[in-house]
């Protein structure tokens, strides 16, 4: 039987003799912005703070540039999508103070990448609220959730995650939490597995995983622990085949929030 | 650790408040805000009601920048604040 692109949300208005045709132009635009990207990333890794703020801030400009140039055209939707992660790179260089909590910088961060996240989904021809109210079985969740414990231990290990150094009462713990849970984990999946994947899965049907787990993949290698990003990447290519599979993301936040949490409270707070 | 706040972050913190003042990120970020809010005054003007989608495209990044521009001023003169 003849391999047919998904009917994804980019690609249900073409009829099936165009698609492929469309498919393919929109690969070849798409590869501008995800270059971008890529060379914002490894200037940031190979050059440092400032030169990666420098070059993060010139790939957001160039890809809003390209993304109102070719809005609605081949190559459109991916620039606006991709404009949020040299925009994650940018706040999470300049948001961080000594002044607040560790734990704050997530809820800082994360809120400002949800926003973002949400903004640019309603540009694009792509559902994002579907792939968060779409009904998942809690068995799902709460096994995605129950493996994120031990990859968080794992995570921990190998990054030599230092304790967040808040007080121990019981309403910093739960701001805290909440803080990692939706500044980090939400956002981060909302991002990637939810705008990132979903955009992908319409330019190249059968490589959305592949695209989304190497591009957050990517912002892990600025930990410059090569174990970690190698762990990262098995955790994002197993969260994104969750997300394809169930159709939505919320098994994917409930094991990344998990893993997340357990990383960078529960098990420093038991075993440090 | 995760893939936003990295070593390469945390490593590069300023540590007094005059390093923080002379941190040229900060800067980075109010520079981009201009650019982003002056390209979205000359769409305006030049087009009117049809360059509503391209203002919606600038406001991805210019509306988070926006509250990030905030929060850095606002840590900024918390810095600041007890040296005076």
């Amino acid at each position: 039987m003849a391999s047919e692109p998904a009917a994804t949300p980019l690609l249900l208005a073409v009829p099936p003799s165009a698609r492929e045709a469309l498919t393919s132009a929109e690969a070849r635009w798409s590869a501008i912005p995800l270059a971008i990207v890529v060379g914002a990333e490894v200037a940031f890794v190979l050059g440092g703070l400032q030169e990666g703020a420098a070059a993060s801030s010139l790939a957001l400009v160039a890809l809003l540039t390209l993304g109102a140039l070719r809005r609605g055209r081949p190559g459109g939707s991916a620039a606006i999508a991709l404009a949020t992660i040299p925009l994650l790179r940018v706040l999470s260089i300049a948001l961080p103070s000594l002044l607040v909590p560790v734990w704050l910088w997530y809820a800082e961060i994360g809120l400002l990448v949800i926003l973002a996240t949400m903004l640019a989904a309603r540009m694009i021809p792509f559902d994002l609220r579907a792939l968060v109210l779409r009904p998942v079985r809690p068995a799902d969740t709460l096994l995605a959730a129950g493996a994120g414990l031990p990859l968080g231990l794992l995570a921990m290990v190998i990054a030599g995650t230092p304790a967040l150094g808040m007080d121990r009462s019981f309403a910093t713990l739960l701001l805290a939490s909440v803080a990692v849970i939706v500044g980090g984990a939400l956002a981060e999946e909302l991002l990637f597995r939810g705008l990132v994947q979903g955009v992908a899965e319409g330019i190249v049907p059968r490589g959305g995983v592949a695209v989304a787990a190497g591009l957050s993949t990517l912002l892990y290698l600025a930990t410059l622990n090569l174990r970690y990003v190698v762990l990262m990447a098995a955790v994002a290519v197993v969260l994104g085949m969750l997300t394809r599979r169930s159709g939505s993301i919320v098994p994917a936040v409930a094991c990344h929030a998990a893993l997340l949490w357990s990383q960078v409270i529960l098990w420093p707070a038991l075993l440090g | 650790m995760t893939s936003m706040v990295t070593e390469l972050i945390t490593s590069g913190l300023p540590s007094t408040p005059s390093l923080a003042l002379a941190l040229p990120v900060d800067a980075m970020v109010t520079a981009l805000l201009i650019v982003l809010l002056a390209a979205r005054l000359l769409v305006t003007a030049s087009s009117g009601l049809g360059g509503r989608p391209t203002l919606q495209v600038l406001d991805v990044a210019a509306i988070p920048l926006f509250l990030a521009f905030a929060v850095v001023v606002l840590d900024r003169v918390m810095e600041i604040l007890p040296l005076g």
